[in-house]
């Protein structure tokens, strides 16, 4: 997968130096330019050929959208990962808690209950025993 | 970590006897029972033969499992995914049972930059301007995808003759396409950056410059010598 895609980066990062210089021949043009001129737009042309055979072997590859438009905005596409990474580990800490309050709750309603319905409180404890036994 | 405080308690209610009955009631009751109760799944307690649901009854209906009721696939059976799903929890820290710590470092332990030509050093032009303004924008692109699937020719001669321009140098409005953005201050600690194999180039460079200074200079200083001599050898004659 990486050497695919480094093959299609450097199409693409031909195709790009091609058209600069194409832009650099065309904004002040010269009559002896023309065959250069030629020249490139038909190195253009392979250079699109040759993209569009990259894109079979690329199928597979997907892309969240929300990458465009930090893309679209001008900015690096690698802060799109740095916040994906922080939300995930905020949202993680966040259930962590969320447990970890639950365990205590159960914890305290488990003492109180067993101060007011001690003898109920002794046969749920069994049976939850049972219910670990037949598991493991 | 801590934890959320604005939970929705509304629901609990639901599960909590509203008579809290003695001890010594709910014993009496249980002694009778001589039929085991039928599991419901929706957290309601269970419903007596009379089909009247009572607290007295309600002391194992929070069991996920009530013990001598079968169950589909035999006795408290729990497929293998479904318990390996119980098993990751929200209390692991995921970004290491994934094993993207490596990849958590690189991104939120260093700085990264905020322009897009930091990611694309090599692009030429201006990327670093929003996409919108120019009409270069990714979006426009999912929104209105271009024609595809026709095959790609080289273009003929005749066709060519369509690309023949006018020699002369193209309007001012149009100039700005091509320059380049100025070029960024490069830092004095291009080691770091390009690692040691930059370093040793720069290093042999210098090396070069200075042998060729050396030589440059032992040079001179024969030329010198030769000229001495000869002005000795005119002088004396």
């Amino acid at each position: 997968m990486a050497e695919k895609l480094e093959q299609l980066e450097q199409h693409l990062e031909q195709f790009i130096e091609n058209t600069r210089q194409m832009g650099i021949i065309v904004s002040d043009f010269q009559p002896q330019g023309q065959p250069v001129l030629n020249q490139k737009i038909h190195a253009m042309i392979t250079g699109m050929q040759e993209i569009d055979r990259c894109k079979a072997q690329l199928q597979d590859v997907q892309v969240p959208l929300e990458v465009f438009e930090y893309i679209d905005q001008g900015r690096n596409p690698q802060l799109y990962t740095k916040d994906c990474m922080e939300k995930s580990l905020a949202k993680n800490e966040q259930v962590k808690g969320k447990i970890d309050a639950l365990k205590k709750f159960r914890s305290q309603l488990m003492l109180e209950l067993d101060k007011v319905f001690p003898e109920e409180i002794a046969k749920y404890k069994a049976a939850r025993e049972i219910v670990k036994e037949e598991h493991t | 970590m801590a934890g959320d405080e604005r939970w929705n308690y509304g629901n609990m209610d639901m599960y909590l006897p509203q008579n809290p009955p003695s001890s010594g009631a709910i014993s009496q009751n249980y002694n009778q029972q001589t039929e085991p109760l039928p599991h419901r799944t929706d957290g309601e307690p269970p419903v007596t033969q009379n089909g009247q649901a009572t607290h007295e009854d309600s002391a194992f209906y929070l069991l996920k499992d009530m013990p001598g009721i079968p169950r589909p696939g035999g006795p408290h059976h729990v497929s293998p995914g479904a318990q390996a799903a119980v098993d990751i929890t929200g209390s692991v820290n995921l970004i290491q049972h994934h094993g993207l710590e490596h990849s958590f470092h690189k991104f939120c332990g260093k700085k990264v930059k905020e322009p897009l030509s930091n990611f694309l050093p090599n692009l030429p032009g201006f990327i670093d301007t929003p996409g919108l303004q120019d009409g270069s924008s990714l979006r426009s692109l999912i929104e209105k995808p271009p024609i595809v699937g026709k095959e790609l020719y080289q273009l003929s001669g005749p066709q060519l003759q369509g690309f023949r321009l006018h020699p002369g140098p193209i309007p001012e409005q149009y100039r700005l396409l091509h320059q380049q953005p100025p070029a960024k201050k490069k830092h004095k600690n291009k080691k770091h950056k390009h690692g040691g194999a930059s370093s040793t180039a720069s290093g042999e460079k210098e090396k070069k410059t200075k042998k060729q200074k050396k030589h440059e200079d032992s040079e001179k200083k024969e030329k010198k010598k030769k000229k001495d001599k000869k002005k000795k050898k005119t002088g004396s004659t």
